[in-house]
């Protein structure tokens, strides 16, 4: 894992100084609430319905067991005793007071860790496969070049007043398990004809209530292209996307105004006007970081002790059903990748107390070599688990409730906090996610349905990704009354597809009979080996939309 | 109005004008606006540089061209949210700009450390903001050592050429 340096700490340091002034100048009356706004939200800050919410980054994420124990004592020091991992590897903490804000962002920079650009009008949290460096189907780790990123976003000069967000998403797997083609700007790292690694970039992706899949701008630059490269789309952007309606103000509305070549004759113009000699750095800083990122000494040390691969409870079937849902392929033999999925009956979809990340952080340092990832499915990894500790990994969740083995399952919901803490939600995301995980709670059951991604955004802001699921709900308002809509078919992967819409809106109790009637059909129709979504693939959403009778009540 | 040059206040040495006259005398440094920019250029016997003042960007056609004979350029901030200007001053500094980069617009302190990113050397705020003075001594030196390159300013530490110069330093 990277480690920062004496220049990380130095400028995390001064960041915390520069907005402990800034919120004491703001309670002074020396700062407008119209201009402390963008600075506390370019520091991760909002104000929500009961009090302020601090998102922190979980840059590409990846996080050490000592920086998980050291959330758990930020949620209890600083919060009620827990944090919610969101679907952009951010963890956000939800009952904060503005005056303690900057000794929390103290705390977190004694851990290496902060809450830059985490939220405003600038470029966000990078965000990675979670499976970045162990998957077995990877050609390059994509997390050397998130945390070269990482720092060229940091505090970026140009690129702090953009017209809206801006969100980056990076690979370099086979398959697409960071939802690239629903970011801003996404990087692929492709194998050039010469075998050298090349960054294929896409660009205009996103969801919220123009979703968009992402368009192919360039199939594979250099290294030493690379970064004036992404300067030159950002300033394209920064220059001409929208800024009188914060509703059409991404790039995706820019590209799709000026058309995708226009769009890429815009940055092919800045990109020949950017000086390259300020970059000549990059190649050499690149391969600083990766030595960071080589998988860490205590894997090798740890498989060249086992030969066995010694399960001692084979025969218990909800252990046996954990390994074949949530016990994924490493690239290493003798090891193997777990999920957690934080979706336990009765939580709220990616919350943490204080307690279960101690314990995760403990296990973490046991079994996973000091190393875990977050989601953007809102689960927790341990990557590098060794085979032989399998069983007893799995007795050590089971006794704390986290052994759940429903990932990628109709349990497995995405959720973002909804009305119950959202300043803009419609409605309530949390007790619906219940009310499902409740629903698909017999494992037996879920694994017979098989991979089926349910996600609940309270508002068309969509930070649950509903356009990318296989069954969306969003949340609406009528009348001061929640309503939900249903969308059915999309998808995040290589086969990205934005979920087409199901009838109206209805009350929660109807969307739940309609999730039944779906899952229903799908059961009676599916053919062999086929998941959900081939299912509705094949058979189109019209023929859901009729077996689909409690919308038309 | 209030003038802040370098972090601090300061003294205007640039007159606005609001046309390039038919009768040219010498009126010392003036800023013309963008509009009046092609009839200024044209006034071969002007003797001393021009300041230009681009109410909002982008640029404006040909500006790039007449760099050289210009010893000033004002980049207009219509609001605190909008970073346009950013990306202009950034583009003039990479155009090779060598003269008095001003900022113009209803800016906070806090945005010190993004004019200086991009090369700005002065701010000209509205009415009555001279009272945080102090706020933008401070927030000016902020972040002397940064992970960018700051295009045209020898004031900021680029951490990259820091940690790698030092490397090459140690090996050598």
């Amino acid at each position: 894992m990277y480690r920062y340096d004496d220049f990380d700490r130095a400028l995390i340091n001064e960041r915390v100084g520069q907005f402990r002034d800034q919120v004491a100048r703001y309670l002074a009356g020396y700062l407008s609430e119209e201009e402390f706004a963008p600075l506390r939200l370019q520091n991760g800050l909002y104000r929500q319905r009961h009090a302020y919410m601090l998102r922190v980054a979980i840059p590409y994420g990846t996080l050490s067991a000592r920086q998980l124990a050291g959330l758990a004592t930020i949620a209890e020091r600083y919060d009620r005793g827990y944090g919610h991992f969101t679907t952009r590897q951010n963890v956000q903490f939800n009952w904060l007071e503005l005056e303690r804000v900057p000794d929390l962002l103290a705390d977190l920079a004694a851990l290496d860790m902060h809450a830059i650009q985490t939220s405003g009008n600038c470029i966000r949290n990078i965000t990675c496969d979670a499976y970045a460096g162990v998957a077995a189907d990877e050609y390059r780790d994509p997390r050397p070049l998130a945390e070269l990123l990482r720092q060229w976003s940091t505090l970026h000069p140009e690129f702090a007043f953009l017209p809206r967000k801006f969100k980056l998403a990076l690979s370099g797997a086979a398959a697409d398990r960071a939802a690239l083609q629903f970011h801003d700007l996404a990087v692929r790292i492709v194998a050039g004809a010469d075998g050298e690694p090349r960054y294929a970039v896409s660009v205009g992706g996103g969801q919220g209530r123009t979703p968009v899949i992402a368009e192919p701008l360039h199939p594979g630059l250099e290294l030493e292209q690379l970064l004036p490269y992404l300067e030159a789309i950002l300033r394209v952007y920064n220059l001409h996307g929208r800024r009188d309606n914060k509703y059409k103000a991404r790039i995706k509305i820019l590209v799709q105004a000026l058309g995708l070549e226009a769009f890429r004759a815009e940055v092919e113009r800045e990109f020949a006007a950017t000086p390259r000699d300020r970059f000549a750095l990059v190649g050499a800083e690149l391969e600083r970081i990766a030595a960071a990122f080589a998988l860490p000494p205590a894997v090798f040390h740890a498989s060249a002790n086992t030969g066995d691969v010694g399960i001692q409870i084979a025969d218990d079937a909800a252990h046996r059903r954990w390994l074949r849902r949530n016990v994924l392929r490493h690239r290493l033999d003798t090891h193997a990748i777990v999920v957690v999925t934080l979706k336990q009956p009765g939580a709220a979809p990616g919350d943490a107390s204080a307690d279960d990340m101690r314990l995760l952080a403990d296990l973490v340092g046991r079994y996973s070599a000091g190393e875990l990832r977050v989601t953007h499915t809102q689960n927790v990894v341990l990557p590098h688990v060794r085979r032989c500790d399998l069983a007893a990994l799995w007795q050590a969740l089971v006794a704390r409730g986290l052994a759940r083995a429903n990932l990628d399952c109709a349990s497995d919901v995405v959720a973002c906090p909804g009305l119950d803490y959202c300043n803009l939600a419609n409605a309530r995301s949390i007790p619906l996610a219940r009310r499902l995980a409740a629903r698909f709670d017999d494992e037996r059951e879920a694994g017979d349905i098989g991979p089926l991604a349910i996600r609940i955004s309270g508002c068309v802001n969509a930070c649950a990704h509903h356009h990318a699921a296989n069954i969306g709900i969003l949340g609406v308002e009528k009348g001061g009354r929640e309503y939900y809509q249903l969308t059915l078919g999309g998808a995040a992967g290589d086969d990205a597809a934005i979920g087409e819409r199901l009838g109206r809106a209805v009350e929660a109790e109807t969307a739940l009979e309609a999730i039944d009637e779906l899952v229903a059909h799908y059961r009676r129709e599916r053919r062999r080996g086929e998941h959900f979504l081939d299912t509705v693939r094949r058979l189109g959403v019209d023929a859901f939309r009729e077996a689909c009778r409690a919308l038309d009540r | 109005m209030p003038l802040i040059v370098e972090g601090r206040l300061g003294a205007d040495s640039w007159r606005r004008l609001v046309d390039w006259p038919d009768a040219v005398e010498d009126l010392g440094h003036v800023i013309v606006p963008a509009t009046a920019l092609p009839a200024a250029m044209a006034t071969t016997a002007w003797p001393r540089p021009l300041g230009v003042a681009l109410e909002t960007p982008p640029l404006v056609d040909g500006l790039l061209d007449w760099l050289p004979r210009l010893g000033l350029v004002e980049v207009g901030f219509a609001d605190v949210g909008d970073g346009r200007g950013f990306s202009v001053g950034h583009a003039l500094r990479c155009a090779g700009f060598a003269g008095e980069l001003r900022a113009r617009g209803p800016l906070m302190p806090d945005q010190a450390q993004q004019l200086v990113g991009c090369g700005f050397d002065s701010v000209d705020l509205p009415v009555g903001e001279g009272s945080r003075a102090a706020a933008w001594a401070r927030a000016w030196r902020a972040f002397p050592q940064r992970y960018q390159f700051a295009p045209g300013s020898a004031r900021l530490h680029s951490i990259l050429a820091a940690r790698h110069g030092a490397a090459r330093a140690a090996s050598d």
